[in-house]
C-alpha cells in the first residue's frame, strides 16, 4: 500500500516535471483560470454565450491576437518595440489613402511595406546602432506617428471598397474571417518555432554570449524579429481598418502595451528565452473576455483598466513564484 | 603626455572637456540668436522655462531609476492621480499643508508598492511601472466620477503654479532647487554613490556590503515623491485637476534622460547632462515654430535626437575604452 503510494507520487512528480519543463504547467493555471473565467460570465450574463457575442470576442481576439503574436516572438528574443502603435496607426492610414489615389493593389502594397521597413529600421537601430530596444523603438514611434500626422493632418480618413472590407467584417460558416487569419498566424508562428530560425530566437533570447558563440548571427535574428513585427502590425492593422473602415492617428494607441501585457501574462518572460505563443494565445483570451464580461455587466469602462492592471500583477505574482519554488 | 601646450591648445582641451551635450545646446542657442533675437526676451525666456520645469521635475526622478538599471512608466498616472488627491481634499475642506502632505504620501506610498514589487519578488520595473500605470489611470476616472475637472482649489496653493519670487515663476524656483537637491543627492552623499554602484555592477555593490534592495526601494519612493511635486505644480499652475493630465509624460521624461547621454544598463549618467537633455527637449517647440515648420515635424526632431544622442554616447564610451587598451598596451 505505501509503496503504491509513493510510486504514484512520483508518477505525478514526472508528470509534473515534464509538464514544467515545456511550460505547460504555468500555462495550466492560466487555462483553468480562463476556463473559471468563462463559467462565471455565463452563470451571470445570458448574452455571454450566445453567437452573437462570440462572434464579437472572436474578432477582438483575433485583431489583438496578432499583435501580440509579433510581440511575443520580439520578446522571447530579450527585445523590446514600442513602435507597434505608430506603426498601426501610419500604416493604416497609408492604406486607406493610396488605396483612394492609386488603387487597391498599390494601397495594400505600401501598407504591407511600411511595416516590413519601420521593422527593418528598428531592427538595424538595435543591432547595428547598438541603441538599446526600448529607446531605439520609443524614437521610431516619436517618428513615425511625426509622420503619420503629416501624411493626414491628424484628421480620419475613411472609404475603402465594400469588398476589401470583406477582409475585416466577413465571415464564413458564420465565422468572422479575422479569426480565421489569426488561427493561420498562430499555426504558422508554431511552426516558425520548429524550424531553425525559431530556435535560434529562443538561444539568442536565452543567452546572447552563448547564442553568439555557437555561431548563430545575432543580429540577422534580432533583424528578422523587428520585420515580423513590422508586418503582423502593418497586417493587423490591415484587419482593423477593413473592419471599421476608418484609419485615424490614434487608432493604434495603446495597443503596444496591450500586446505586451497579453504575453507577458502568456507566461513570457521579459528577459526572453522562455514561452510561447500558444501562452499568449491565452493571456490575450482572458483580457478580450474580462473586458467583454465588464461591458455585459454594465461596470463602467474605468472599472477595466483597474481590472487589467490588477491581472498583469497577479498574474505575475503567481508565474514568478512558481519559478521560484521550483528552483 | 610631455608635449608642449600652447595657448590654443589649452583652451581647445578645455573646450572638449565640456560635455556634448551642453555644446550642443550652446550650439542650438546660436543658431536662435542668429535666426530671431525675440526668442531671448525676458517674457519668452520665462514662459519656456514654466513649460519645462514639470517635465523636467519627473526627468531628474527618472534619472535616479534608471540610473540603478530599472524604469518607471508609471510616473503620468502618479501625477495625475496625486493632483487630484490634493484637489479632493482642499475641496473637501482639508487644510493646505494637509492636502499636500496627502499628495506627496500617496506619491511615496506607490513608489514603496512599485519598489517592494520590484525588488521582493524579483519582477521586471517596466511590466510593474506599466500594471500600476493601467490601474492608476482607470482610478483616476474613477475618483474623479467623470467630471471634466476638479476645481475649487485653495487660493493659496494656486500661488505654487501660479506665482512668482522677484518676476521668476515658482515652477521654475521650485525646479531649480529640485535639481540642485539631485545633483548634491548624487555627487556628494554616500546614497548617489550607492546608486551609481548598485546600477553597474550589481553582485559587487552587494558584496561590498551596500543593501541594493533598500537602495532600489528608496529610488522609487523619491520617483513617487517627485512625481507627486509635479502633480502638485500641474495642478496649481492649471487651477484645476482632471483624470487626463500628465498623460505620456513618461515617455518625455525618458527622452530628456537617454538625451543626457544616461545608458539604460544603469551607472551611467548626472544631473549635469541630464539638465541640458530637458532645456532641448523644452525649447524644441519654440524653435520649430520659429523655422515655420509644421508642428508635426516635433515628433520626427524628438525621435532623431534620441536616435542621435544615443549613438554618439556609445561612440564616445567606445572610444575612451579604445584609448584606455592604447595607453595600457604602449605602458
Amino acid at each position: 500500500m505505501k509503496i503504491e503510494s509513493l510510486a504514484l507520487k512520483r508518477k505525478i512528480d514526472d508528470v509534473y516535471n515534464f509538464l514544467w519543463s515545456r511550460g505547460i504547467e504555468r500555462q495550466a493555471s492560466l487555462l483553468i483560470g480562463l476556463i473559471l473565467l468563462v463559467f462565471f460570465m455565463s452563470f451571470y450574463s445570458p448574452y455571454f454565450l450566445s453567437w452573437r457575442n462570440f462572434m464579437h470576442l472572436s474578432r477582438n481576439i483575433a485583431i489583438s491576437g496578432i499583435f501580440a503574436v509579433g510581440m511575443t516572438l520580439v520578446i522571447l528574443s530579450g527585445e523590446i518595440d514600442l513602435s507597434i502603435s505608430s506603426t498601426i496607426s501610419f500604416s493604416g492610414l497609408l492604406l486607406v489613402g493610396v488605396t483612394r489615389d492609386y488603387g487597391l493593389f498599390w494601397g495594400i502594397t505600401a501598407c504591407l511595406l511600411s511595416g516590413i521597413i519601420i521593422g527593418t529600421i528598428n531592427g538595424l537601430l538595435v543591432t547595428k546602432g547598438k541603441i538599446p530596444s526600448f529607446a531605439a523603438s520609443l524614437a521610431t514611434m516619436l517618428i513615425v506617428s511625426g509622420t503619420a500626422m503629416l501624411y493626414c493632418h491628424g484628421s480620419p480618413i475613411h472609404g475603402l471598397s465594400d469588398a476589401f472590407r470583406k477582409l475585416g467584417t466577413g465571415l464564413i460558416k458564420g465565422i468572422p474571417l479575422p479569426f480565421f487569419i489569426f488561427i493561420a498566424i498562430l499555426i504558422l508562428s508554431s511552426f516558425l518555432f520548429k524550424l531553425k530560425i525559431g530556435s535560434y530566437i529562443y538561444a539568442v533570447g536565452g543567452n546572447i554570449n552563448a547564442a553568439r558563440l555557437s555561431g548563430i548571427n545575432v543580429g540577422k535574428v534580432k533583424v528578422f524579429v523587428f520585420i515580423v513585427m513590422g508586418f503582423l502590425a502593418s497586417f493587423g492593422s490591415m484587419i482593423l481598418t477593413a473592419r471599421t473602415n476608418t484609419a485615424t492617428v490614434y487608432m493604434g494607441n495603446g495597443q503596444e502595451l496591450d500586446a505586451i501585457a497579453s504575453t507577458v501574462v502568456g507566461g513570457t518572460l521579459l528577459s526572453g528565452g522562455i514561452g510561447n505563443v500558444w501562452g499568449t494565445l491565452l493571456g490575450v483570451t482572458i483580457f478580450t473576455i474580462i473586458n467583454n464580461g465588464l461591458n455585459l455587466l454594465g461596470v463602467p469602462s474605468d472599472f477595466q483598466y483597474v481590472a487589467r492592471g490588477l491581472i498583469i500583477i497577479g498574474a505575475l505574482l503567481t508565474q514568478i513564484s512558481q519559478k521560484n519554488t521550483k528552483r | 603626455m610631455h608635449e608642449k601646450q600652447n595657448g590654443f591648445n589649452t583652451i581647445f582641451e578645455k573646450i572638449n572637456r565640456i560635455p556634448g551635450i551642453w555644446m550642443a545646446l550652446i550650439f542650438i542657442i546660436i543658431l536662435i540668436s542668429l535666426f530671431n533675437p525675440s526668442f531671448f526676451t525676458m517674457n519668452n525666456l520665462l514662459n519656456v522655462a514654466r513649460q519645462l520645469s514639470i517635465k523636467g521635475i519627473l526627468s531628474l526622478g527618472m534619472l535616479l531609476v534608471i540610473l540603478s538599471g530599472e524604469i518607471d512608466l508609471s510616473v503620468g498616472a502618479v501625477l495625475c492621480i496625486t493632483g487630484l488627491f490634493a484637489a479632493a481634499a482642499q475641496n473637501a475642506g482639508f487644510s493646505l499643508i494637509y492636502s499636500i502632505l496627502f499628495s506627496l504620501g500617496a506619491g511615496a506610498l506607490i513608489g514603496f508598492f512599485i519598489g517592494i514589487l520590484v525588488v521582493k519578488r524579483n519582477l521586471p520595473s517596466f511590466i510593474i511601472s506599466l500594471a500600476v500605470m493601467i490601474v492608476l489611470r482607470g482610478y483616476a476616472m474613477i475618483f474623479s466620477k467623470g467630471e471634466p475637472a476638479i476645481t475649487g482649489l485653495y487660493n493659496s496653493f494656486m500661488i505654487l503654479g501660479q506665482g512668482s519670487i522677484l518676476g521668476i515663476p515658482n515652477p521654475v524656483i521650485i525646479f531649480i532647487v529640485v535639481t540642485a537637491i539631485f545633483h548634491f543627492l548624487l555627487s556628494s552623499t554616500s546614497f548617489g554613490a550607492k546608486v551609481y554602484a548598485t546600477g553597474s555592477n550589481k553582485e559587487a555593490a552587494i558584496f561590498s556590503g551596500i543593501k541594493t534592495d533598500n537602495v532600489k526601494i528608496w529610488i522609487f519612493i523619491i520617483m513617487g515623491i517627485t512625481s507627486a511635486l509635479a502633480g502638485l505644480i500641474l495642478t496649481a499652475r492649471l487651477g484645476a485637476a482632471d483624470s487626463k493630465m500628465g498623460n505620456l509624460y513618461e515617455l518625455d521624461a525618458i527622452a530628456a534622460v537617454i538625451i543626457g547621454g544616461t545608458l539604460f544598463s544603469g551607472g551611467v549618467g548626472s544631473v549635469s547632462k541630464v539638465l541640458p537633455g530637458i532645456i532641448i527637449l523644452g525649447i524644441l517647440p519654440n524653435v520649430l515654430n520659429m523655422f515655420e515648420v509644421s508642428p508635426y515635424f516635433q515628433y520626427h526632431a524628438r525621435g532623431l535626437i534620441i536616435i542621435l544622442a544615443y549613438l554618439l554616447n556609445t561612440q564616445k564610451i567606445g572610444l575612451k575604452r579604445k584609448r584606455k587598451l592604447k595607453v595600457s598596451t604602449t605602458d
